[in-house]
Protein backbone atom coordinates (compact mmCIF):
# COMPACT_ATOMS: atom_id res chain seq x y z
CA UNK A 1 0.00 0.00 0.00
CA UNK A 2 1.67 3.31 -0.85
CA UNK A 3 1.47 6.65 1.45
CA UNK A 4 -1.51 8.37 -0.59
CA UNK A 5 -3.54 5.37 0.19
CA UNK A 6 -2.96 5.21 3.59
CA UNK A 7 -3.94 8.79 3.43
CA UNK A 8 -7.33 7.71 1.61
CA UNK A 9 -8.02 4.96 3.45
CA UNK A 10 -8.84 6.99 6.25
CA UNK A 11 -11.43 8.97 4.47
CA UNK A 12 -12.78 6.29 2.80
CA UNK A 13 -15.57 6.01 5.54
CA UNK A 14 -16.07 9.33 5.25
CA UNK A 15 -16.43 9.42 1.40
CA UNK A 16 -19.10 5.91 2.36
CA UNK A 17 -20.96 8.16 4.43
CA UNK A 18 -20.77 11.28 2.64
CA UNK A 19 -19.66 13.01 5.63
CA UNK A 20 -16.68 14.89 3.55
CA UNK A 21 -16.38 18.25 2.07
CA UNK A 22 -16.55 18.74 -1.28
CA UNK A 23 -12.63 19.12 -2.13
CA UNK A 24 -12.12 16.15 0.16
CA UNK A 25 -14.35 13.99 -1.86
CA UNK A 26 -12.90 15.07 -4.61
CA UNK A 27 -9.62 13.97 -3.92
CA UNK A 28 -11.01 10.73 -2.49
CA UNK A 29 -13.25 10.04 -6.16
CA UNK A 30 -10.05 10.33 -8.27
CA UNK A 31 -7.81 7.95 -6.51
CA UNK A 32 -10.34 5.50 -6.34
CA UNK A 33 -10.71 6.19 -10.17
CA UNK A 34 -7.05 4.88 -10.33
CA UNK A 35 -6.43 2.84 -7.63
CA UNK A 36 -8.97 -0.60 -7.87
CA UNK A 37 -7.52 -1.29 -4.30
CA UNK A 38 -8.71 1.58 -2.39
CA UNK A 39 -11.86 1.35 -4.78
CA UNK A 40 -12.64 -2.30 -3.24
CA UNK A 41 -12.12 -1.19 0.05
CA UNK A 42 -15.16 1.81 -0.80
CA UNK A 43 -17.16 -0.86 -2.26
CA UNK A 44 -16.94 -2.92 0.41
CA UNK A 45 -17.09 -0.43 3.37
CA UNK A 46 -20.62 0.64 1.76
CA UNK A 47 -21.30 -3.41 1.50
CA UNK A 48 -20.72 -3.59 4.74
CA UNK A 49 -22.95 -0.59 6.06
CA UNK A 50 -26.08 -1.53 3.98
CA UNK A 51 -25.64 -4.66 5.55
CA UNK A 52 -25.66 -3.50 8.74
CA UNK A 53 -28.27 -1.25 8.30
CA UNK A 54 -30.27 -4.14 6.54
CA UNK A 55 -30.41 -6.48 9.70
CA UNK A 56 -31.17 -3.57 12.06
CA UNK A 57 -34.43 -4.63 12.79
CA UNK A 58 -35.59 -2.83 15.99
CA UNK A 59 -36.06 -4.75 18.80
CA UNK A 60 -39.89 -3.45 20.83
CA UNK A 61 -38.44 -2.23 24.23
CA UNK A 62 -40.35 -5.17 26.21
CA UNK A 63 -44.07 -3.37 27.84
CA UNK A 64 -42.95 -3.65 31.58
CA UNK A 65 -39.98 -1.33 30.65
CA UNK A 66 -42.21 1.34 28.96
CA UNK A 67 -44.37 0.71 32.70
CA UNK A 68 -41.05 0.54 34.77
CA UNK A 69 -40.09 4.19 33.10
CA UNK A 70 -43.48 6.27 33.43
CA UNK A 71 -43.14 4.45 37.65
CA UNK A 72 -39.67 5.91 38.07
CA UNK A 73 -40.58 8.97 36.41
CA UNK A 74 -43.96 9.29 38.42
CA UNK A 75 -41.54 8.76 41.85
CA UNK A 76 -39.57 10.97 40.72
CA UNK A 77 -42.17 13.92 40.02
CA UNK A 78 -43.73 13.66 43.40
CA UNK A 79 -40.27 12.78 45.41
CA UNK A 80 -38.87 15.74 43.71
CA UNK A 81 -41.43 17.77 43.00
CA UNK A 82 -42.57 18.00 46.78
CA UNK A 83 -39.22 18.76 47.97
CA UNK A 84 -38.71 21.32 45.02
CA UNK A 85 -42.11 23.18 46.11
CA UNK A 86 -41.26 23.02 49.76
CA UNK A 87 -37.84 24.91 48.58
CA UNK A 88 -39.67 27.27 46.75
CA UNK A 89 -42.41 27.88 49.34
CA UNK A 90 -39.37 29.11 51.72
CA UNK A 91 -37.40 30.86 48.68
CA UNK A 92 -40.60 33.19 48.11
CA UNK A 93 -42.50 33.07 51.17
CA UNK A 94 -40.06 33.47 54.02
CA UNK A 95 -41.65 34.39 57.08
CA UNK A 96 -45.30 32.12 56.43
CA UNK A 97 -43.54 29.16 55.77
CA UNK A 98 -41.19 29.40 58.92
CA UNK A 99 -44.28 30.86 60.96
CA UNK A 100 -45.84 27.43 60.15
CA UNK A 101 -43.20 25.07 60.68
CA UNK A 102 -42.88 26.52 64.29
CA UNK A 103 -46.67 26.14 64.76
CA UNK A 104 -46.27 22.59 63.81
CA UNK A 105 -43.60 21.84 65.92
CA UNK A 106 -45.67 23.41 68.88
CA UNK A 107 -48.48 21.26 67.75
CA UNK A 108 -46.52 17.94 67.01
CA UNK A 109 -45.28 18.71 70.48
CA UNK A 110 -48.31 18.51 72.31
CA UNK A 111 -49.39 15.58 70.52
CA UNK A 112 -46.70 13.47 71.58
CA UNK A 113 -47.25 14.36 75.07
CA UNK A 114 -50.33 12.58 75.23
CA UNK A 115 -49.94 10.20 72.37
CA UNK A 116 -46.69 8.91 72.26
CA UNK A 117 -46.55 5.42 74.25
CA UNK A 118 -45.49 5.00 77.78
CA UNK A 119 -42.40 2.67 79.10
CA UNK A 120 -44.91 -0.08 79.08
CA UNK A 121 -47.02 0.81 76.40
CA UNK A 122 -43.91 0.39 74.68
CA UNK A 123 -43.42 -2.61 75.68
CA UNK A 124 -46.73 -4.01 74.71
CA UNK A 125 -46.16 -2.74 71.25
CA UNK A 126 -43.64 -5.63 70.75
CA UNK A 127 -46.13 -7.75 70.47
CA UNK A 128 -46.29 -7.80 74.26
CA UNK A 129 -45.16 -9.81 77.33
CA UNK A 130 -47.00 -12.00 78.80
CA UNK A 131 -46.14 -14.23 82.73
CA UNK A 132 -45.33 -17.22 82.05
CA UNK A 133 -42.63 -19.68 82.46
CA UNK A 134 -40.18 -21.71 80.00
CA UNK A 135 -37.92 -24.76 80.76
CA UNK A 136 -34.89 -25.43 78.75
CA UNK A 137 -31.49 -25.81 78.64
CA UNK A 138 -29.19 -22.67 79.95
CA UNK A 139 -26.55 -21.80 77.10
CA UNK A 140 -24.99 -18.68 76.04
CA UNK A 141 -26.22 -17.31 72.43
CA UNK A 142 -23.08 -16.12 71.37
CA UNK A 143 -21.36 -19.53 71.83
CA UNK A 144 -23.98 -21.24 70.30
CA UNK A 145 -24.32 -18.84 67.13
CA UNK A 146 -20.71 -19.00 66.57
CA UNK A 147 -20.69 -23.38 66.70
CA UNK A 148 -23.56 -22.66 64.23
CA UNK A 149 -21.44 -20.23 62.05
CA UNK A 150 -18.31 -22.62 62.52
CA UNK A 151 -15.89 -19.92 62.97
CA UNK A 152 -13.14 -20.40 65.52
CA UNK A 153 -13.51 -16.76 66.53
CA UNK A 154 -14.04 -16.31 70.68
CA UNK A 155 -16.83 -13.73 71.74
CA UNK A 156 -14.59 -11.24 73.57
CA UNK A 157 -17.44 -9.71 76.12
CA UNK A 158 -19.00 -12.22 78.51
CA UNK A 159 -21.13 -15.16 77.82
CA UNK A 160 -24.80 -14.08 76.72
CA UNK A 161 -27.24 -16.28 78.93
CA UNK A 162 -30.38 -17.95 77.07
CA UNK A 163 -32.22 -20.87 77.47
CA UNK A 164 -33.12 -22.95 74.69
CA UNK A 165 -35.99 -24.91 75.03
CA UNK A 166 -37.09 -27.95 73.68
CA UNK A 167 -38.88 -26.85 70.68
CA UNK A 168 -35.81 -25.32 69.56
CA UNK A 169 -36.25 -21.63 70.63
CA UNK A 170 -33.41 -19.93 71.96
CA UNK A 171 -34.68 -17.17 74.83
CA UNK A 172 -32.39 -14.35 75.76
CA UNK A 173 -32.05 -12.98 79.25
CA UNK A 174 -32.86 -10.01 80.44
CA UNK A 175 -30.01 -8.46 82.46
CA UNK A 176 -30.82 -8.43 86.40
CA UNK A 177 -29.37 -9.88 89.61
CA UNK A 178 -31.26 -13.60 88.81
CA UNK A 179 -29.87 -13.83 85.57
CA UNK A 180 -26.58 -12.94 86.27
CA UNK A 181 -26.85 -15.81 89.07
CA UNK A 182 -28.15 -17.97 86.15
CA UNK A 183 -24.82 -18.00 84.19
CA UNK A 184 -22.80 -20.25 86.66
CA UNK A 185 -25.15 -22.86 85.59
CA UNK A 186 -24.29 -23.45 82.07
CA UNK A 187 -26.04 -26.24 80.27
CA UNK A 188 -27.96 -27.45 83.48
CA UNK A 189 -31.87 -27.58 82.72
CA UNK A 190 -33.49 -24.90 84.20
CA UNK A 191 -37.43 -23.78 84.57
CA UNK A 192 -37.67 -19.79 84.75
CA UNK A 193 -40.49 -17.94 86.14
CA UNK A 194 -41.11 -14.43 84.72
CA UNK A 195 -42.28 -12.19 81.96
CA UNK A 196 -41.95 -13.54 78.49
CA UNK A 197 -41.57 -10.91 75.66
CA UNK A 198 -42.46 -13.34 72.88
CA UNK A 199 -41.30 -11.45 69.58
CA UNK A 200 -38.01 -10.42 70.92
CA UNK A 201 -37.91 -14.09 72.41
CA UNK A 202 -36.79 -12.27 76.09
CA UNK A 203 -37.20 -13.23 79.18
CA UNK A 204 -37.23 -11.11 82.10
CA UNK A 205 -36.47 -13.96 85.23
CA UNK A 206 -38.77 -13.72 88.23
CA UNK A 207 -37.83 -17.28 89.84
CA UNK A 208 -35.71 -19.86 88.42
CA UNK A 209 -35.10 -23.66 89.74
CA UNK A 210 -33.39 -26.17 88.41
CA UNK A 211 -34.10 -29.30 87.51
CA UNK B 1 -35.46 36.04 38.49
CA UNK B 2 -34.40 33.51 35.62
CA UNK B 3 -37.61 33.02 33.21
CA UNK B 4 -40.69 31.14 34.43
CA UNK B 5 -40.07 27.19 35.60
CA UNK B 6 -42.59 25.24 33.85
CA UNK B 7 -45.35 23.33 36.21
CA UNK B 8 -43.98 19.54 36.33
CA UNK B 9 -46.81 18.27 34.26
CA UNK B 10 -45.95 20.48 31.92
CA UNK B 11 -42.42 19.53 31.77
CA UNK B 12 -43.40 15.89 31.93
CA UNK B 13 -45.90 16.43 29.24
CA UNK B 14 -42.84 17.67 27.10
CA UNK B 15 -40.39 14.92 28.08
CA UNK B 16 -42.57 12.26 27.16
CA UNK B 17 -43.37 13.70 23.77
CA UNK B 18 -39.58 14.07 22.89
CA UNK B 19 -38.64 10.92 24.70
CA UNK B 20 -41.23 7.90 24.48
CA UNK B 21 -40.88 7.78 21.01
CA UNK B 22 -37.53 6.81 21.13
CA UNK B 23 -37.61 4.14 23.76
CA UNK B 24 -37.13 1.07 20.88
CA UNK B 25 -34.32 2.89 19.34
CA UNK B 26 -32.86 3.13 22.87
CA UNK B 27 -33.63 -0.25 23.89
CA UNK B 28 -31.90 -1.46 20.27
CA UNK B 29 -28.63 0.06 20.94
CA UNK B 30 -28.51 -0.50 24.48
CA UNK B 31 -29.28 -4.70 23.71
CA UNK B 32 -26.17 -4.38 21.37
CA UNK B 33 -23.83 -2.26 23.94
CA UNK B 34 -24.76 -4.75 27.00
CA UNK B 35 -25.66 -7.88 25.07
CA UNK B 36 -27.66 -9.23 27.99
CA UNK B 37 -31.44 -8.48 28.41
CA UNK B 38 -31.28 -7.70 31.36
CA UNK B 39 -28.32 -5.21 31.62
CA UNK B 40 -30.24 -3.54 28.53
CA UNK B 41 -33.55 -2.83 30.64
CA UNK B 42 -31.66 -1.59 33.37
CA UNK B 43 -29.76 0.82 31.23
CA UNK B 44 -33.11 2.28 29.69
CA UNK B 45 -34.38 2.67 32.73
CA UNK B 46 -31.77 4.48 34.02
CA UNK B 47 -31.15 6.86 30.61
CA UNK B 48 -34.93 8.12 31.12
CA UNK B 49 -34.46 8.64 34.71
CA UNK B 50 -31.32 10.87 34.11
CA UNK B 51 -32.60 12.57 31.05
CA UNK B 52 -35.48 13.56 32.66
CA UNK B 53 -33.41 14.96 36.06
CA UNK B 54 -31.26 16.77 33.54
CA UNK B 55 -34.16 17.70 31.48
CA UNK B 56 -33.88 21.63 32.45
CA UNK B 57 -30.19 21.25 30.55
CA UNK B 58 -31.70 19.91 27.24
CA UNK B 59 -31.79 22.98 24.95
CA UNK B 60 -35.17 23.41 23.31
CA UNK B 61 -34.54 23.17 19.15
CA UNK B 62 -31.62 21.02 19.29
CA UNK B 63 -31.16 17.49 18.59
CA UNK B 64 -33.27 15.78 21.30
CA UNK B 65 -32.36 12.28 19.76
CA UNK B 66 -28.49 13.01 19.98
CA UNK B 67 -28.78 14.22 23.52
CA UNK B 68 -30.93 11.67 25.20
CA UNK B 69 -28.08 9.31 22.98
CA UNK B 70 -25.56 11.14 25.26
CA UNK B 71 -26.58 10.33 27.79
CA UNK B 72 -26.97 6.79 26.92
CA UNK B 73 -23.41 6.60 25.97
CA UNK B 74 -22.27 7.91 29.17
CA UNK B 75 -24.31 5.80 31.67
CA UNK B 76 -23.25 2.82 29.52
CA UNK B 77 -19.51 3.57 29.64
CA UNK B 78 -19.96 5.01 33.81
CA UNK B 79 -21.24 1.26 34.32
CA UNK B 80 -19.90 -1.21 32.29
CA UNK B 81 -16.19 0.48 31.71
CA UNK B 82 -15.51 0.48 35.07
CA UNK B 83 -16.68 -3.17 35.63
CA UNK B 84 -14.01 -3.84 32.82
CA UNK B 85 -10.83 -1.67 34.36
CA UNK B 86 -11.35 -2.67 37.59
CA UNK B 87 -9.19 -6.15 37.70
CA UNK B 88 -6.18 -3.28 37.24
CA UNK B 89 -4.60 -3.32 40.82
CA UNK B 90 -1.62 -2.57 42.43
CA UNK B 91 1.38 -5.37 42.71
CA UNK B 92 1.10 -6.35 46.14
CA UNK B 93 -2.83 -6.64 45.53
CA UNK B 94 -2.36 -8.77 42.87
CA UNK B 95 -0.37 -11.23 44.38
CA UNK B 96 -2.87 -10.93 47.50
CA UNK B 97 -5.87 -12.04 45.35
CA UNK B 98 -4.03 -14.07 43.45
CA UNK B 99 -6.73 -17.27 43.36
CA UNK B 100 -9.42 -15.26 43.25
CA UNK B 101 -8.51 -13.16 40.52
CA UNK B 102 -7.40 -16.39 38.59
CA UNK B 103 -11.13 -17.59 39.41
CA UNK B 104 -12.39 -14.08 38.33
CA UNK B 105 -10.80 -14.00 34.82
CA UNK B 106 -12.12 -17.89 34.16
CA UNK B 107 -15.29 -16.74 34.90
CA UNK B 108 -15.02 -13.67 32.60
CA UNK B 109 -14.05 -15.83 29.71
CA UNK B 110 -17.27 -18.31 30.62
CA UNK B 111 -19.65 -15.13 30.58
CA UNK B 112 -18.28 -13.35 27.64
CA UNK B 113 -18.61 -16.50 25.52
CA UNK B 114 -22.03 -17.12 27.09
CA UNK B 115 -23.12 -13.56 26.44
CA UNK B 116 -21.98 -13.90 23.01
CA UNK B 117 -23.89 -17.10 21.99
CA UNK B 118 -26.76 -15.75 23.92
CA UNK B 119 -26.45 -12.64 21.96
CA UNK B 120 -26.37 -14.17 18.57
CA UNK B 121 -29.75 -16.06 19.80
CA UNK B 122 -30.79 -12.99 20.51
CA UNK B 123 -31.11 -11.41 17.03
CA UNK B 124 -31.03 -14.64 15.33
CA UNK B 125 -28.38 -13.22 12.76
CA UNK B 126 -24.80 -13.10 11.83
CA UNK B 127 -24.29 -9.12 11.62
CA UNK B 128 -25.53 -8.35 14.65
CA UNK B 129 -23.52 -11.42 16.37
CA UNK B 130 -20.13 -9.65 14.49
CA UNK B 131 -21.42 -6.87 16.06
CA UNK B 132 -21.08 -8.19 19.55
CA UNK B 133 -17.62 -8.99 18.47
CA UNK B 134 -16.67 -5.37 18.24
CA UNK B 135 -14.78 -3.38 21.04
CA UNK B 136 -17.59 -1.14 22.92
CA UNK B 137 -15.98 1.61 21.11
CA UNK B 138 -15.96 0.23 17.57
CA UNK B 139 -19.60 -1.26 18.29
CA UNK B 140 -20.80 2.42 19.22
CA UNK B 141 -19.56 4.13 16.39
CA UNK B 142 -21.23 1.73 14.07
CA UNK B 143 -24.29 1.78 16.19
CA UNK B 144 -24.89 5.00 16.23
CA UNK B 145 -24.16 5.77 12.51
CA UNK B 146 -25.10 2.75 10.46
CA UNK B 147 -28.30 1.51 12.58
CA UNK B 148 -29.41 5.17 13.96
CA UNK B 149 -28.58 7.54 10.90
CA UNK B 150 -26.34 9.94 12.92
CA UNK B 151 -24.02 12.46 11.65
CA UNK B 152 -20.49 11.96 12.21
CA UNK B 153 -20.78 16.15 14.35
CA UNK B 154 -23.15 14.44 16.67
CA UNK B 155 -21.66 11.30 16.85
CA UNK B 156 -18.36 13.29 17.75
CA UNK B 157 -20.15 15.08 20.66
CA UNK B 158 -22.22 11.78 22.08
CA UNK B 159 -19.20 9.85 22.37
CA UNK B 160 -16.98 13.00 22.96
CA UNK B 161 -14.63 12.49 20.61
CA UNK B 162 -13.31 13.97 17.32
CA UNK B 163 -15.01 13.86 14.19
CA UNK B 164 -11.55 12.38 12.92
CA UNK B 165 -11.69 9.77 15.49
CA UNK B 166 -15.82 8.73 14.73
CA UNK B 167 -14.37 8.85 11.27
CA UNK B 168 -11.28 6.60 12.01
CA UNK B 169 -13.02 3.98 13.95
CA UNK B 170 -15.72 3.70 11.56
CA UNK B 171 -13.31 2.37 8.77
CA UNK B 172 -11.66 -0.12 11.24
CA UNK B 173 -14.46 -1.45 12.75
CA UNK B 174 -16.45 -1.73 9.32
CA UNK B 175 -12.88 -3.63 8.01
CA UNK B 176 -12.80 -5.85 11.32
CA UNK B 177 -16.59 -6.52 10.27
CA UNK B 178 -15.54 -7.75 7.14
CA UNK B 179 -13.37 -10.26 8.44
CA UNK B 180 -16.05 -11.32 11.40
CA UNK B 181 -18.61 -11.66 7.95
CA UNK B 182 -15.99 -12.62 5.53
CA UNK B 183 -18.32 -16.20 5.10
CA UNK B 184 -21.33 -14.87 5.26
CA UNK B 185 -20.29 -12.23 3.07
CA UNK B 186 -18.64 -14.39 0.46
CA UNK B 187 -21.82 -16.44 0.09
CA UNK B 188 -24.05 -12.74 -0.44
CA UNK B 189 -20.94 -12.12 -3.24
CA UNK B 190 -19.83 -8.89 -1.73
CA UNK B 191 -16.84 -8.89 -0.62
CA UNK B 192 -13.43 -8.98 -2.20
CA UNK B 193 -11.70 -12.81 -1.82
CA UNK B 194 -8.64 -11.54 -0.55
CA UNK B 195 -7.38 -9.38 1.95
Amino acid sequence: MTSPCKQIQEQIAGYVDRELDTPQVNVVSRHLQDCPGCAEEATAQQKIKDLVRENAGSIPAPAHVRAEIRRRLDQEIFGFGFWEQIRQLFLLQPVPAIAAVVVLMLLSGLTASFVLPTQSQRASSYGGFVAGSIEGEIICVDCDLLEIVATPYIHDAGHRVGVRCQDGHVWSLLRSEKSQALSTNMRRRVRIVGRLFEQMQYVEVKEFSLI
Amino acid sequence: MARKKPSPEERRRKFEALAFPLVDALYGTALRMTRRRLDAEDLVQDVYLRAYRFFDKFEEGTNFKAWIFKILTNTFINRYRKKVREPQQTEFERVEYFYTEAEKERDDKYETHYDEQRYAGLFGDEVNAALGKLSYDFRAVVILCDIEGFSYKEIARIIGAPIGTVMSRLSRARQQLQNYLRDYAQRQGIVKKSR
